[in-house]
């Protein structure tokens, strides 16, 4: 159970990496656990918010505000599209 | 107590080498002791407020950290946050919302000729500062972000902090309260540091921003009959001022906490070297923007996600509007609000475009541009913020583009002011760009360093305004 | 550099070595760079900065002017010395009022008594401001050499006397013009036809001449009436006849200025002479004597200081009504 849940951890980063390449337009992004938005220079309020509804689209869930007030970094992203 | 009098000098010096003598555990209390007496020396009956948003806040964000009901928390939010907006309506906006409401009835043809209830009321020193930071003290804990603050000494001294009363920064929680439970303890990197932010702060302030204030006021009041190119000087150099105004007053603020051991928010990043205006908002008041962005923007941007680029737009209005009313009961700051918000809402619809011709130029040239481009909106903005009403702005500009005249600018105050933002600028290039090797401030040899801060203070000697200048954001 | 790490190491904490180290940095700096700017201030080529240090130091006329910049463009030596054959200097400065004018006046009394000394006044000059406290500045490279004014230099605020330990702050915003001052080229020196203080004002200024309708503040500054008293003790205690003259003004005044009215009480308890020129038709609506605005041209100043003169001519019994007359026709025809 640990392992596949280690694994699901390395999928979930590198298709968030994809993602974020994607909406950020940058190809240099390397994601981990503890990546925040002052970490990237792409990365800014605005487009922000097109990440999440991109994120949300990709897994077919739905954030709601609290949760997304509350994100500290990249790690706490991926926790809250797991618990879903 | 103004920041660059002597008598605040003498508070600071005597008040940091009692801080230090005293045993480290009554530290913050003597610090919530000469907080009082400073508030107090510049008017007796603001503490009373000061003291309500702290008591209230204080209780209400321990009872809403308690309660596990979400409904319970809600109440006490929106309690917290009606008593906080009160106060700040009460005293900042009352006489402002009494004019307007006025002049609707008088458009809607109702009876306006009862005589308006406008008050005579000072704003309390501090008042937007402090309760920005209060809500945003209470939403963090609504949110489970951070953990109410239970020791009510800490709490207060959170609040009332000498330093960052004047011109803030609006401290965040998560930064601030941690460091109240440190034990500080005797570091001379803080005293030094403290004493350079403080140097380059007054600098700023008595070389710069007050040289200017002399001319730029003079050119203003006489508009009229002063030649377009004169008006436009005044206006570029305006922006300087506020730039070394504002920055420069806040570097003594954050050398006088760092004096103490304490690091407050860094409030301004070189801001006239923004690249476009949304960068510019990320290095200018950083403080304030970065409470609106995530107070204001944030969930309102996440909660109408859905709407696309309109739900950016619709929450780049709102908290741009509330960034220009924040400085004060006009219509100019609500106008320069909004002057901001389409600038960002530009920016926003045009994002590929211009990185697309960022990818074309040569990016020594597109850079240039956009500094210029970006330091010449941010100065037509601050038209609209100086002036007493939007028309008069619009008269200024008007008058730029078509007064004639002799260009007026004696040599000797030209060559204070250009001398005095060229170092400015200078040092805020090497910061930013790196452009040398060899420094002189951060000099490997401290003997160089201490000459170089030295020539500063000589400096100052030699082409400060000592007669008192005008601090703009006081009035906040 | 090594002997200094010993010293850190062995003697004093890092602290306060390196403290002390950048106090006397400093104050070798103030001082090097303070007397060089002292020296620089000295030689000042005729200009702004050389009328004060003249003023202070070396003039010794029988007749002194002193005010603000009305008696600069107004009151003219040369006529003065012509008609009444007694030399005349002209202390009035732009934006310096009786403060100013006091200092100076104490300054002269320490090394000669003039024979006349002549104050103009200002309307609302009384009044409670503090701009001309700040520009008493110009007086501070003054502040070491004549105790006389220390205290007049003081009012500016209470810590005047701390700062005079920096050699640097007595020519604090001076540099720059200093440095053009003493550069013999500059052009505007060159400009500015210097006589014995006197600065004409040589255009004329069709600007419309609108009635001044303001009240004029009775909101008094009790500091400068006080000096201004003081203005009329030392005088009469060093034997200067006084006179106080309010220069005319080329627009009506609809209303009595209180600062005058205060000034014109406190110079008849004295029984000192006012002459006062507002309203007079002889200069209402003359836009031929208007320099600017404010101010009368030279063309104006001319006729206006045969008129003082012959007032005080009159005063002093040296002039018949008859010759009074014969003057005024004659400079009219001019």
């Amino acid at each position: 159970m640990m392992n596949t849940f280690i694994m699901e951890q390395d999928t979930l980063l590198k298709e968030l990496n994809n993602i974020f390449i994607k909406v950020f337009e940058d190809d240099s992004i390397k994601l981990n656990e503890n990546t925040t938005i002052a970490d990237i220079e792409a990365w800014d309020s605005l487009n922000h918010i097109q990440m999440i509804t991109a994120v949300e689209k990709h897994y077919k869930i739905r954030f709601n505000l609290n949760e997304l007030l509350n994100f500290r970094n990249v790690g706490d992203l991926c926790r809250s599209i797991q618990a879903k | 107590m103004l920041f660059t009098s002597i008598i605040y000098f003498l508070f600071l010096a005597g008040s940091v080498l009692v801080y230090y003598l005293i045993p480290a555990k009554y530290r913050n209390l003597f610090l919530i002791v000469i907080s009082i007496w400073f508030y107090l020396y510049v008017k007796v009956s603001y503490i009373f407020i000061i003291l309500f948003v702290i008591l209230i806040n204080y209780w209400l964000g321990i009872l809403i950290g308690r309660t596990d009901s979400k409904q319970r928390k809600k109440a006490f939010f929106y309690l917290s946050l009606l008593a906080n907006s009160s106060v700040l309506i009460f005293f900042k906006y009352w006489n402002f919302l009494i004019l307007n409401l006025f002049e609707l009835f008088g458009w809607l043809h109702l009876d306006n000729s009862a005589s308006a209830p406008f008050l005579d009321i000072a704003l309390p020193l501090g008042l937007s500062y402090y309760i920005f930071q209060t809500i945003g003290y209470i939403t963090d804990i609504k949110r489970g972000s951070i953990q109410a603050e239970t020791n009510f000494y800490r709490f207060t001294l959170f609040t009332i902090y000498f330093p960052k009363l004047l011109v803030g920064p609006i401290e965040r929680a998560n930064h601030f309260l941690p460091q109240l439970k440190r034990k500080i303890s005797f570091d001379k990197e803080n005293i030094i540091e403290g004493a350079r932010r403080i140097a380059w702060g007054l600098f700023k302030k008595l070389v710069v921003a007050d040289r200017i204030a002399i001319y730029h006021s003079k050119v203003i009041s006489t508009s009229d009959h002063q030649s377009g190119g004169t008006i436009l000087l005044a206006c570029v150099l305006y922006t300087f001022q506020v730039y070394a105004d504002f920055s420069g007053y806040t570097d003594i603020a954050l050398g006088t906490a760092r004096m103490f051991g304490f690091h407050l928010m860094e409030n301004f990043k070189r801001p006239l070297l923004a690249k476009n205006v949304s960068e510019f908002w990320r290095r200018w008041h950083i403080s304030l923007s970065s409470w609106v962005n995530d107070y204001i923007f944030n969930p309102i941007a996440l909660k109408y996600r859905y709407w696309g680029e309109w739900g950016l737009f619709y929450a780049l209005f709102v908290s741009f509007v509330v960034i220009g009313i924040w400085h004060g009961a006009a219509w100019t700051y609500v106008f320069f609000g909004i002057s901001q918000a389409i600038a960002l809402i530009y920016e926003t619809a045009t994002r590929r475009a211009r990185k697309k011709i960022s990818k074309r130029i040569n990016s020594h040239i597109y850079n240039s541009v956009s500094i210029l481009l970006t330091f010449l909106f941010v100065t037509f903005s601050l038209i609209i913020f100086q002036s007493k009403t939007i028309g008069e702005a619009f008269e200024l500009i008007h008058k730029m583009f078509i007064n004639r005249g002799h260009f007026y600018l004696y040599p000797s105050i030209g060559l204070f002011m250009i001398t005095g933002c060229l170092i400015m600028m200078i040092y805020d290039l090497q910061e930013e760009f790196k452009i040398w090797s060899f420094s002189l401030f951060s000099n490997k040899s401290w003997l160089v360093q201490q000459v170089a801060y030295a020539l500063l203070l000589i400096y100052i000697l030699i082409a400060g305004v000592f007669d008192g200048g005008q601090f703009i954001y006081f009035a906040f | 550099m090594s002997w200094i790490n010993k010293i850190k190491q062995k003697h004093l904490p890092s602290l306060l070595f390196k403290t002390l180290v950048f106090l006397f940095i400093l104050f070798l700096l103030d001082f090097v760079i303070g007397t060089f700017l002292a020296n620089l201030y000295s030689k000042q080529k005729p200009g702004d900065i050389y009328r004060i240090t003249y003023s202070m130091d070396s003039m010794k006329q029988d007749i002194l002017i002193f005010g603000s910049s009305t008696a600069n463009h107004h009151y003219i030596p040369e006529i003065f010395k012509k008609r009444m054959n007694l030399s005349c200097y002209n202390t009035g400065k732009d934006n310096q009022i009786i403060l100013y004018n006091y200092a100076i006046l104490k300054g002269v009394l320490q090394r000669y008594s003039p024979k006349i000394a002549i104050l103009d006044f200002n309307r609302d000059e009384f009044e409670m401001e503090h701009g001309s406290y700040d520009r008493l500045s110009a007086l501070i490279p003054y502040y070491k050499s004549h105790p006389e004014i220390r205290k007049i230099i003081e009012l500016r605020s209470p810590y005047e006397k701390f700062k005079r330990f920096s050699h640097i702050y007595p020519y604090n915003s001076l540099i720059f013009t200093m440095i053009m001052g003493a550069i013999e080229s500059h052009k505007e020196r060159k400009e500015i036809k210097e006589q014995n203080g006197y600065i004409p004002l040589t255009d004329t200024c069709y600007a419309d001449l609108i009635a001044d309708s303001s009240y004029g503040t009775t909101n008094f500054d009790s500091v400068k009436i006080n000096v201004f008293e003081s203005f009329i003790k030392d005088c009469q205690k060093s034997n200067v006849k006084l006179y106080i003259v309010i220069s005319p003004l080329l627009i009506h005044c609809l209303h009595e200025d209180p600062s005058i009215n205060k000034a014109t009480e406190i110079a008849k308890k004295y029984n000192i002479s006012v002459y006062n020129f507002t309203n007079s038709p002889l200069f209402v609506n003359k836009f031929l004597f208007a320099g600017n605005g404010t101010h009368l041209n030279d063309s104006g100043a001319r006729y206006f200081t045969n008129l003082i003169i012959d007032s005080i001519m009159k005063d002093e019994g040296l002039i018949n009504h008859k010759e009074i007359l014969v003057n005024k026709q004659n400079i009219s025809k001019k």
